[in-house]
This record gives structure tokens, sequence and C-alpha cells, in this order.
């Protein structure tokens, strides 16, 4: 299907957009699973629907991202004509540099992308959703409904202030509330990707430019709801948009239920991701693992048990490394006890050391760092 | 075209007959190594490391999957605006095809190519060698020598020495004598069938070569002894560091057992000196299931294994393995599905092989008195039956199936 892709790498949807992991990288650069990162599910999904043009908008903190991306060529997106677009942000002499305050107003500001596209379509998306999303299937839909707008949704919890679908039996969206503190439980919660007709978008951002609207659902769906056909898209499979540590945590932990990660990754719709040139594994005789997802150019030589460890981790002789997440190029050093953490890239934790985060809330070593 | 100074031809034709049942169906620079190589990454990631961009590579025998892996060269860093990856196969001259008759045939058919680059200096490689070596600095030597050829040796064993073409040269390297396999070996010296050759001589020779009915079109039997008849400057650089042919099924399997020995010098690791290969998206982290003891073993991308247990082994991609099964000194390569109770024992498997429960492939040398002794290898696609015995040194053919007689 002929569409243009935006991913938005932005902290709108983060409740902690300073913690650990994010301090230094956007949600969309969050390393997930062992080997990806976050933006890898919906920059597969969108070239897995034939999408080859997409432009991917960065506000700050980039950085890794851009590492990431590299040329594309990952993803097959090292195109003659289009590929990946890095939407950094700009500084036209009579505004400075644009402030972007919401991702309407972050459309607004790369309009001339969107207006220099070709596609009939434009689909959204949130990098820091992890779902793999049958991008095709959802366009299909789209244009079945003649909708104006369709969005993404998931049979999930949402978090207080969140955007809560309710739609009528055909799947149109009759209403949007807000997530109330008191109110609990699963709620057809919007995963932050949507598909539009790439005209009435434009039509739309001068409509925005004159009324300086800037959020996406709040002006853009929420606006139009009554007077334009706005449907859900309802995505079955595995989906989180991680919010907080706890989510961070819990989302990388199902993936040592083989069913959920089935659901992830879907051998019909792969999910590619930076290749690395690492090594294989390596254990050692002493090793002992159990339940656990372990990556290449890893070094095992102590004790592994319910953990998601990263590539080129090492784990000396005599560690124990339980409940933890361990991200690329951590050491564990010799005796160490690691329980219920995660340390961040290259952090070295010294020989005999115990840490151990609370059974509610999992210890966060920043990167690079020592303990 | 902007002239190179060097470029690399790599002869990745051969059969690699001694490995049987898993060249039936590639080219022996196309079998697969140590979890997620295959043979021919080696010299192509050392031209890379050595600052050579364009690598001309001559395939003849059963080409496809070389072909298709070697693709346009990206994972070598070969897709180039100038120079690259480039593929040779044999071409039809007229109204005659030809085939490479020879080494020294194989580049004489390709003189054209060559001098589209007008290099200085050619290296000749081939696709048959784990190796890490720096051909930049075997250039040096080469300039320095003010040499016409240059071949790269190895020290070898001296009781091992009349297996391999032995190079006697003088204290300073100029070589004054070849032979091919001797019964009584003056050094140790043995070639490494690497070469680099001054282009203007090379191609000399290759055409005085080509014009010799008596040749057989072989640079280590012809050209060379010919240029050194000629009174041309040929010297032998010295390489020190881990070398192996991995031309038969022993070696083969000894050159993976060699990456689970932290004393043998083949470290892949290495980020100054990186081997690249050509990988498989969609791939999850290996996925360690319960009561599994995994040791002494380097184990790759999405594989599953549960409750079994797994001893000096390499595990290629994707490889699952069931509950009670035993593997010790296998290697086992690329989505291999093996089932519950199998034991398998100083084997090789090879890729999409099925392996049902309890079968028994291959056993330790030390507890075998059935016979005769080898590495018992699966070929690729191959069942082996639920219950069914491989013994050791037996060959499963690839795609076929091993059930009760």
């Amino acid at each position: 299907m002929n569409a243009l892709g935006l991913i938005f790498c932005d902290h709108y949807s983060s409740n902690l957009p300073n913690n650990e992991l994010t301090r230094s990288r956007t949600p969309a650069s969050l390393p997930f699973g062992g080997r990806f990162r976050a933006i890898d599910f919906s920059l597969s999904s969108m070239v897995n629907a034939g999408m080859s043009d997409i432009g991917v908008i960065c506000k700050e903190n980039y950085g890794s991202l851009i590492d990431h991306l590299g040329s594309g060529e990952d993803w097959d997106l090292n195109r003659r004509n289009g590929g990946i677009t890095l939407l950094t942000p700009l500084a036209r002499p009579e505004t400075k540099i644009w402030p972007i305050r919401g991702r309407l107003d972050a459309l607004r500001a790369y309009k001339q992308f969107i207006a220099d596209a070709r596609q009939e379509l434009v689909v959204l998306a949130f990098g820091g959703t992890i779902a793999n999303i049958d991008l095709e299937a959802m366009l299909e839909e789209h244009v079945k409904n003649d909708a104006f707008v369709t969005l993404a949704y998931s049979n999930i919890p949402a978090y207080t202030g969140e955007m809560i679908l309710h739609l009528q039996e055909d799947g149109r969206i009759e209403n949007i509330s807000y997530q109330r503190e008191e109110e609990a439980g699963r709620h057809y919660f919007a995963l932050g990707t949507y598909i539009v007709n790439r005209l009435d978008l434009l039509d739309f951002l001068d409509k925005a430019d004159n009324n300086d609207y800037t959020n996406l659902n709040r002006d853009f769906v929420q606006r139009n709801l009554a007077s334009c056909r706005i449907y859900g898209y309802h995505h079955q499979g595995y989906a989180r948009i991680i919010r907080t540590i706890e989510d961070y945590f819990a989302s990388n932990m199902d993936m040592l239920n083989p069913e959920l990660k089935m659901e992830l990754f879907d051998a019909e719709h792969p999910v590619y991701t930076k290749v690395k040139d690492s090594v294989p594994t390596l254990y050692d005789y002493h090793a002992i693992v159990e339940n656990s997802l372990i990556a290449d150019g890893c070094v095992i030589k102590g004790s592994v048990k319910n953990s998601v460890i990263f590539r080129g981790v090492v784990v000396e002789e005599g560690a124990v490394v339980e409940d933890s997440i361990l991200m690329q190029k951590s050491t564990v050093g010799k005796n160490a006890q690691v329980c219920r953490v995660i340390t961040d890239k290259n952090v070295v934790i010294n020989e005999e050391t115990e840490v151990r985060g609370a059974s509610s809330l999992p210890f966060v070593i920043g990167k690079g760092k020592k303990v | 075209m902007k002239r190179k100074e060097m470029l690399a031809m790599l002869l990745a034709g051969g059969q690699g007959s001694r490995l049987y049942v898993l060249t039936q169906e590639m080219a022996k620079p196309a079998v697969p190594f140590g979890g997620k190589y295959r043979i021919i990454d080696f010299p192509l990631s050392n031209c890379t490391n050595s600052g050579i961009d364009t690598v001309g590579v001559l395939t003849q025998y059963r080409p496809l999957e070389l072909h298709t892996y070697i693709g346009n060269g990206q994972p070598w860093d070969l897709d180039r605006m100038q120079g690259g990856v480039h593929i040779l196969p044999p071409y039809v001259s007229g109204s005659t095809g030809e085939w490479y008759a020879g080494t020294a045939n194989a580049i004489y058919q390709n003189i054209q190519f060559i001098e589209k680059y007008d290099p200085e200096y050619v290296l000749i490689l081939s696709g048959d060698h784990v190796y890490k070596m720096d051909y930049s600095q075997m250039l040096d030597f080469h300039k320095a020598k003010k040499a016409d050829a240059t071949i790269a040796t190895l020290q070898v064993p001296i009781e091992e020495a009349s297996r391999f073409g032995i190079i006697n040269a003088d204290a300073d390297d100029h070589i004054y004598e070849f032979e091919e396999k001797p019964a009584h070996p003056k050094s140790d010296r043995a070639s490494m069938g690497i070469y680099i050759f001054t282009w203007e001589k090379l191609r000399k020779y290759l055409i005085e070569d080509e014009n010799d009915p008596q040749s057989s079109k072989d640079f280590g039997k012809d050209v060379l002894p010919r240029m050194l008849a000629a009174g041309e400057r040929l010297f032998a650089y010295c390489f020190d560091g881990y070398w192996k042919d991995v031309g038969t099924i022993e070696s083969l399997w000894e050159a993976n057992m060699d990456l689970l020995n932290p004393h043998i010098p083949l470290n892949l690791s290495d980020p100054d000196w990186r081997i690249y290969a050509r990988h498989d998206h969609n791939l999850m982290p290996q996925y360690i299931g319960r009561n599994v003891r995994v040791g002494e073993s380097i184990v790759t991308e999405n594989c599953t294994l549960d409750g079994c247990s797994l001893w000096y082994s390499v595990l290629f991609s994707g490889v699952t393995i069931g509950a009670g099964s035993v593997l010790n000194s296998a290697v086992v390569m690329q989505d291999v599905k093996i089932g519950k109770n199998c034991t398998i024992k100083y084997a090789i498997i090879a890729s999409d092989a099925v392996i049902e429960d309890g079968a028994v492939i291959g056993a330790e040398p030390e507890h075998y008195h059935g016979g005769e002794w080898g590495i018992a290898v699966v070929g690729s696609g191959a069942v082996v039956k639920a219950g069914q015995v491989v013994r050791p040194k037996e060959m499963i053919k690839p795609k076929t199936v091993k059930e009760a007689d």
C-alpha cells in the first residue's frame, strides 16, 4: 500500500521523561528484548507493509537513535528515493528553532515533508510502542471504512490521564475519554498509530496553523470526532507502551513467555534491527542458565536466571544474576549478586558486590556507571 | 576507473570433495562455520580489514548458495561505488564455453577484469581457510623486498611438513626452491596458498603459462616454478597466527572446536579485526529454558534449549533442542531441530536437518569399538527418524531419510 510513514520519537507518552533510561535517549531508542530497540517495531511494521518512505521525527536526545538507524540499510530503507529521512529540529530565519510543543505541532513543523510526498495515505506512529502491528490490514480497513482517521488500539490497561476509545459496533469511535485515577481494568487504549489521508492531514495542518493547535489527540482526533469518520483498528497481538520503569521491566520479562514472544515476533512479520556482527555467545564450564533470553556476543561464566541479557554482556565466575535486565556490554564481576536490577549500557558491577532492587520497583543503574 | 593499488582475486570455485555431503549442494567457501559464519567470511573480512576494497570472487562449482550469500557485498562493506565485490563465473567466449581449467587459468580468463582497475599488485586468495591476516603487512613486505611474487608461509611441525607445499628460502626470505609434499622436507615453511604478485609480471607469466600445452594451469605447480626458473624475485612472507585448512570433515570439525578452546589464538570478538557475515533478520536472542546444562559451548541467536545438556558444542542460529537430549562435541548448523532424548556426540549436523526423538548420532572415540571411528555427519535437510542410530564416520546424504531398514 502506498503510504508515507512518520514516526514520533518524543517523550509525550512517558510518565517519567527523566528516568535513568530515557535521560540520554528517546523512548524510541530504548533497548528491548535482548537485541532490539523500541523503534524497530514501528519501522518493521511499516517496512512489512511495503512502505519505503519514512520520516523519523526526533526532537531531542536523538544521538543514540541516529546511531541505531544509520543509513537505514538494516530495514532495507537505504533507498535511492525515500528511505529513512531524519526530521531533526529545524530553524527558520523568522522563527529560530521550532519549539515542537506536541505531536501536531511537530507535523506542522514538517508540513513541507508531508506536502512533498506523493503517497495517498500517511501512517503516524509512536516509536516507543512495542507492538508488531499489521499495517497492511490496518490500511485496508482504513480504506474500506472510508475513514478520515483510523487509530490502532489494544485492550490493555491505561494509566491516569491517558486516552481511552469508546467504539460503536462497526469500529467507529463514538467518544473519547481520559482515564481517571479510580477507574481500573482494561480499556481500548490507543497505541499511538494513526492512518490519515495525506491531503486531509495537510488541510488540517493549515487549520492548525491558524488556530495554533499542537495536540494530536485533542485537536486533531477529538475536534473532528463528531464531524468526521474516525475509526479504531483492533490490534490483537502483544502491545505495550513503555511509560515507566515498571512497564519497561515487565514488557522485557514478557519475552520470557513463549506465547507472548511468538505474538510479538511473528514469523510472517519479521522485526528488523541493526546488525552488530557479534560473535556467538560463549558458555563456560561453570555456567548455569535458566529461563533467560541471551543475545549474541556474551560470555557467561556464572549463573543467570529469569533475565534478559543484551549483546556483549559478561557474567563472571560465581556471579548470580536473577530477575534482571542487563543491557549491552554490561559486566558482572566475580561472585557479584544482582537481583531485580536494570543495568543500562556499559555498566560495571564489581566483584563481590550485591545489588538488589525492590520487589515493586527494579533498581536502575545508569549508562556506564560502576557499582 | 580510478586506479587501485592492489585488488584481490578470491578462488572460490573449488568443490571441496573431501567435505563429502557438506559440499554436495554448495561450494566449499559457502560451508557454514563457527555458529554464524561461512568459510568465505574470513578472506572477505580480511580484505576489508586490510583496506582492500576491490575483490573478484571466482566461482564455478555449485555457485548458487555462494552467489546468494555474497550478494552485493554489503555485509563486508564491499558494496562500493568504485570497486567492491565482483562475482566472476566462467563465461562463454565466442562459440565455445570454457570452464576454469586451473587456478592460474581462472585468473588468466579474468585479465580483462583486473586491467579495468589497472592495479600495481594482485593478491590471490582461496576460500578454504580459516584465519585472520593483515594483507597490507604482506604487501609492505612485498614492496620492501622489491619482489615479483610473495608467498605467505606458515611454520608447520616438521613431521607434518610432507603434507604441504614446502617453500625453501634463504635467511633473507628469498625463495630458491619449491617442493610439493616432499617425502623428506628440507624446511618447515608451508605455503598458505596466499600470493601477492606484481601485476605486470603475473600478467606476463599467466599468458606464457596459458600458451604452454604441458601446463596444468596451477599457481603452485606451474606459474610460480616458471617464475622461479626464469630468475624472478620470489619471497616467502612469514605469517604467525592461527590458520587452518578446513578441507576435510575432521579439520572442519576441529576448527569449530578450536573456537571453544581459550588457548587457541582464534579470537573472533576482536573489535579491531571483526569477521563479518551476512545475517538473518528477525532473530530473537537465544532462549535457555529450564533444567539446561550448557558449558564450554557457543550458542547463536534464535536457539531454543530446553531440558537438555550441551557440552563442547557449536550451535548455529535457530537450533532447537528438546528435553533429555545430550550433545557433546557437536557442530549443529542453522535451524536444525533436535527432538527429545537424543544423543549427539562428535558429529556435524548440517542445516535444516531434523533429528527425531531418541536418535543416537556419533560416539566418543574412546567408547566406540564398532569399527573405524570418525565424525558422524548428517547432511542438510536430512531426517533421522526416531530411535535411529548414525554410527561414527557414517554420513547421511542431504534431504534423505534415515529410518529402520
